[in-house]
């Protein structure tokens, strides 16, 4: 079990123009990642939720908060302490052309890892090649095409079928997948879904999901939790299914009505909720991040700073004065 | 330490302004206005309410590809990345081509400009296009004009088609100089007026360079590139790629607008359905090189017919509804190596796949606007045209209905506005039975499904 409390980072401009300009990429996020759980962070590009998942799997640091990995606060460890903790945290890549080294064959890329991890756990040499076709096999593809092969020779959906066997060399208890299917065909998005639902199921790896496309996130499994986060802090959080089908944060609302309907086949919410202005990256703090952008604002969330809570009864908890959901999600023709 | 107010030219596109300035100092000497309109300095904008009468006039172009195949030259010979392509853009409609990543779709846009690079050379067809001929034949200076003037592009990854050490007016300058725009100024009030009308501040964007724009702001002024020079042709290339899902819906509606502001003839190039079913009247669908299936958006989506079209639907994680239906497509696309030289190009994925697959081009199956390239789909309809005539014989109904719905707007809005009442509510019930269950559609019980268009029912 992952644990983050008050986890804040701000990245500073170093030179140029810019330089010394700030830019608050978490504003104090508390999360929780159950063993065996899925969660998944949604948000516009520039909301932090990329950099949470990196601090997640310990590839960046932070200012303050703490992340907590099986009761052991990260603080208290010094960092080569740290390395075992976050090896069982793996990263998958948005872009599987670049995360696969163009010079190796599958057989290579496997191999490094399974020999190390052979090593670490007394294993025979004999195990290493058994289990680079074993996790070929898990993850869907045939050994016996894909070893030999280059990454130049393989499919977008196979290379990242690539990437996520090779996450799972080290026997992992989380898979971080940043938008792990968005460059990838349509037509075989859904396999890399399934593939990390069913790694969910049968190997009780935990999943965590970023990603811009809600839709998507659904598909990690059914008891999933969403959390969806606008410029560094969670405005809501909850079940996955209770949000999108009663989204009560604007934000919310406004990123599910974003979605393109298929038309003939749906037909688009009823109350769908433009913002009135583009990503805001000031570096105006007071009230609600989102009042400035937000149809429904009042003078109140100018001023004062919304806390996430179960405000006005909601069974998710959210970041908003004034919740209420709305229908805008676009349903399918015939659905009552 | 340099404070703003030291510098010479100093609020947002003051700097601009003045190079404008001296430029078209430089010009007017030389030459007068074409349009001999207005004067020479462009106080007002008679020029501008002549440019758009004339816009007016010409009306949005028609284009025509016809049996059109590009090649790559490869060290396994000539493999054709397009092969045999028919597809019309009426005039003053949004057609979109969907198909994923190898399936030719980006190598077709390229043909409309005639701007297929080597290795790859267009073997045979033509692209004609109202007012510019067939621009297969175009070369040179004629082609280098058509470009920008008749048919704008807009560059998948705007922010790699921007010069990163220039600033967008600058770039804007380079543009106007090189088609021999008289009046600077003019363009330069044109373009601040698109971005103003897509929502920025255009002086501001004007006097920016690309890496101070986000990506989102970045498409825009991709789209004022095309459109600036008064282009009624447009081509979008991915024009949502790498935006999320708020910035791409604003880019949609101003694709929308725009589109039907300044009457334009439109081309959307994606991967992603969704972006289709958003902006397009029409859609065409592409695999292997080849247009599988396309017609009017809507009864696309709402009852596709190639099993192709049905899978890319089927694979599509939706919002609302049992997450289990949806399912992913087995096996992979073909690439520019893979794609079977002779028969159906889907085959290999095909649940409804026969035996004339393997060897048979799949004959286009026409039902008015809607046309089809596929075997079963073929089978289906001559079982169907043979029933429909025993059906016409009793009622007296004409068969094929899919002609009533048209593709311009007005009749596609119409369309959409049906898909709320009640009978067009189970059209669409069924068609999406149709697809889902593909055994029904093998034995053309799924026919009810299409081949009557909403008008028809509403």
């Amino acid at each position: 079990m992952i644990t983050g409390r008050g986890v804040t980072k701000t990245f500073k401009q170093r030179g140029g123009i810019l330089a010394g300009r700030e830019v608050k990429a978490l504003r104090g996020v508390d999360f929780t990642i159950p063993k065996g759980g899925a969660v998944s962070f949604i948000g516009e590009s520039g909301c932090g939720k990329t950099t949470l998942g990196r601090i997640i799997a310990g590839l960046e640091s932070y200012d303050s908060g703490e992340i907590i990995i099986d009761g052991t606060p990260m603080s208290s460890l010094r960092p080569r302490q740290r390395q075992p903790y976050f090896r069982r945290i793996q990263l998958i890549h948005q872009d599987p052309y670049s995360a696969l080294n163009p010079t190796r064959t599958v057989h290579q890329t496997l191999d490094a890892p399974l020999t190390l991890r052979a090593a670490q756990t007394g294993r025979s040499r004999s195990w290493v090649d058994g289990r680079a076709q074993e996790l070929l096999e898990l993850v869907g593809l045939d050994p016996g095409y894909v070893l030999p092969r280059y990454p130049h020779q393989l499919s977008g959906g196979m290379r990242q079928r690539v990437v996520i066997a090779r996450a799972l060399t080290v026997d992992p208890e989380m898979l971080v997948a940043d938008e792990a299917v968005s460059m990838i065909d349509v037509s075989l998005r859904l396999g890399i879904l399934a593939l990390l639902k069913d790694l969910r199921e049968r190997l009780g790896v935990s999943v965590l999901f970023i990603t811009h496309d809600v839709a998507t996130a659904r598909y990690i499994g059914d008891d999933g939790e969403l959390y969806v986060i606008y410029r560094g802090q969670v405005v809501e959080r909850g079940h996955v299914e209770t949000i999108i089908s009663a989204p009560v944060h604007p934000y919310t609302q406004s990123l599910l009505s974003a979605i393109p309907v298929l038309h003939g086949l749906e037909r688009p919410g009823k109350e769908p909720v433009t913002p009135t202005g583009a990503l805001d990256e000031s570096r105006l703090d007071e009230g609600c991040l989102f009042a400035r952008r937000c149809p429904f604002r009042t003078g109140r969330c100018e001023s004062e700073q919304p806390l996430l809570g179960h405000g006005g009864g909601t069974p998710q908890e959210h970041a908003c004065f004034h919740p209420a959901p709305r229908n805008v999600v676009a349903m399918p023709v015939g659905h009552p | 330490m340099f404070t703003r107010s030291e510098k010479a030219p100093v609020t947002p596109g003051e700097r601009l302004a003045a190079a404008v300035r001296t430029l078209s100092a430089r010009r007017t000497r030389g030459a007068r206005n074409p349009e001999g309109a207005g004067g020479a300095g462009g106080t007002a904008s008679p020029q501008g309410a002549a440019r758009s009468r004339e816009a007016r006039r010409s009306g949005p172009p028609g284009v025509r590809v016809k049996d059109l195949s590009v090649v790559y030259r490869t060290s396994a010979g000539e493999l054709p990345a397009v092969s045999g392509i028919d597809l019309e853009l009426v005039p003053g409609t949004i057609t979109g081509v969907v198909g994923e990543s190898g399936s030719g779709k980006s190598t077709l846009a390229l043909s409309l400009l005639n701007a297929v690079q080597p290795p790859g050379r267009i073997r045979s067809g033509s692209v004609e296009i109202d007012g510019l001929g067939d621009v297969v034949e175009l070369r040179g200076d004629d082609l280098r004009r058509a470009r920008g003037r008749h048919i704008g592009y807009v560059f998948q990854a705007a922010q790699n088609s921007l010069n990163p050490l220039k600033t967008v007016g600058k770039q804007l300058l380079d543009l106007g100089r090189s088609h021999d725009i008289q009046d600077l100024r003019e363009l330069v009030r044109d373009a601040k007026d698109l971005l103003g009308r897509m929502g920025l501040d255009g002086a501001r964007v004007l006097d920016s360079h690309q890496h101070e724009l986000s990506g989102g702001m970045r498409q825009r002024v991709g789209i004022m590139f095309a459109l600036v020079l008064n282009a009624h042709l447009v081509v979008l290339d991915e024009p949502t790629t790498a935006l999320d899902m708020i910035s791409q819906a604003t880019i949609l509606r101003i694709i929308r607008e725009v589109h039907e502001e300044r009457g334009l003839t439109t081309l959307v190039i994606t991967h992603d359905l969704g972006v289709v079913a958003e902006v397009a009247d029409r859609l065409a669908v592409m695999y292997g090189g080849r247009v599988v299936e396309q017609g009017p958006t809507i009864e696309v989506l709402g009852a596709p017919r190639h099993p192709y079209t049905q899978g890319l639907i089927r694979a599509i994680p939706r919002l609302v509804g049992d997450i289990g239906e949806a399912r992913a497509l087995p096996g992979r696309p073909p690439t520019l190596g893979t794609v079977p030289s002779r028969g159906c190009v889907f085959r290999e994925r095909c649940e409804l796949r026969m035996d004339v697959c393997e060897t048979e081009e799949p004959p286009a199956v026409t039902r008015g606007e809607w046309i089809v390239a596929c075997h079963a789909v073929a089978a289906r309809h001559a079982d169907e045209d043979a029933d429909a005539a025993r059906a016409a014989h009793r009622t007296g109904h004409a068969v094929i209905a899919c002609s009533a719905t048209g593709a311009d707007a007005g009749t596609e809005n119409v369309a959409r506005a049906a898909t709320g009442t009640k009978n067009a509510t189970g059209a669409g019930n069924r068609g999406k039975n149709a697809c889902e269950d593909r055994d029904t559609v093998a034995r053309g019980a799924g026919r009810s499904a299409g081949t009557h268009g909403p008008k028809e029912k509403a």
